[in-house]
């Protein structure tokens, strides 16, 4: 199946750029399910067969993320930890709270991970 | 009546509180957790308005009411998924006083539901939410089945938000075999900020009652 490498939806906006690799996450993700985060998950893994050497994730303007959502980028942390050859950079923000709370679990998960909380 | 963890049974007086009553129906909008987690989390804001010269005051009252929409949106995710029946309302409310801030939801579950949520609250509260945290998220990775909970937002709002947590069990006399749920969060990370603003607010209330007083 054929991955989609931009995927928007009501509020919210997920997809790759080949230059820079780099996955952006904006606006607020609230949906409902694991299923409904399966594009989304998608895309993650698709991009991870690229083989990209250094990823960033960018989330400095995703402002809300549910726990399903918390889930999915876990997941894919963990793949990346599974898959070695690539090294993890996650841009995030300081004027976003749930940032600096929650994305410190990611650093557990992959502690060669680069977690960037930009002002 | 059953009571787990940091449940508090009596909300003081002199709390401002909130309180939803809402029914649902089989095309609930998943989108209303989402209205109503922003509605708590800016009415708690524009109750105490900050000067954007205070820029520590600023940062409080974000850190606060960002909490306020994530914990609230969790416990209305978990209700409106959980809840087994149309003809009891689901309640969600906001308080806040001096000492705390407490949110909670109350839904109906179906007993053996109830069941298995009494034996995960055990587990919440026996072990440390932030190795629970790593365990359940390290299991959804081993787990390729889309159906299943995250089983993230309670261990959340525990290891992330640092909040206490408590729940109350109570029978349904007009529907056996269920229970109605509160899941209670009892929040002060950024209390510092709260008591201030309060202490500010009763401090010039005190003021005006000594000038009329002379009056």
């Amino acid at each position: 199946m054929d991955t989609q490498i931009q995927i928007e939806g009501n509020g919210y906006k997920v997809w790759y750029q080949a230059e820079g690799q780099t996955v952006v996450c904006q606006g607020s993700l609230r949906l409902n399910s694991m299923q409904e985060y399966n594009p989304i998950s998608q895309l993650l893994t698709q991009v991870l067969e690229y083989h990209p050497g250094i990823l960033t994730l960018d989330l400095q303007e995703l402002a809300f993320l549910n726990s399903s959502g918390i889930n999915v980028l876990c997941k894919f942390v963990i793949a990346v930890r599974q898959q070695k050859d690539v090294s993890l950079v996650v841009q995030a923000s300081n004027k976003i709270p749930w940032q600096g709370k929650s994305l410190l679990n990611l650093q557990k998960l992959l502690p060669g991970l680069q977690l960037v909380l930009n002002d | 009546m059953t009571v787990y963890g940091d449940y508090l049974l009596a909300i003081p007086d002199r709390a401002t509180c909130l309180e939803f009553s809402f029914f649902i129906t089989p095309d609930f909008n998943w989108q209303a957790n989402n209205l109503l987690a922003q509605f708590m989390a800016d009415y708690f804001a524009n109750s105490f308005p900050t000067s954007a010269a205070d820029p520590l005051a600023c940062h409080f009252q974000s850190e606060v009411t960002d909490s306020i929409n994530y914990i609230t949106n969790e416990l209305l995710e978990n209700a409106v998924k959980f809840h087994c029946n149309r003809a009891f309302n689901i309640k969600c409310g906001l308080a806040f006083d001096q000492d705390e801030l407490i949110i909670y939801v109350a839904n109906v579950v179906n007993q053996v539901l109830g069941l298995q949520f009494q034996e995960r609250i055990d587990q919440l509260l026996k072990g440390d939410p932030g190795e629970l945290l790593i365990q359940q998220i390290e299991a959804n990775a081993l787990s390729n089945n889309n159906n299943l909970q995250s089983g993230l937002g309670l261990l959340t709002i525990m290891n992330d938000y640092q909040a206490r947590l408590g729940w109350k069990f109570e029978q349904v006399l007009t529907i056996p075999h269920s229970f109605m749920v509160t899941t209670m969060v009892r929040y002060s990370g950024m209390y510092p900020f709260l008591k201030k603003q309060l202490e500010l607010a009763e401090v010039s209330e005190s003021e005006n009652a000594l000038k009329m007083g002379a009056r």
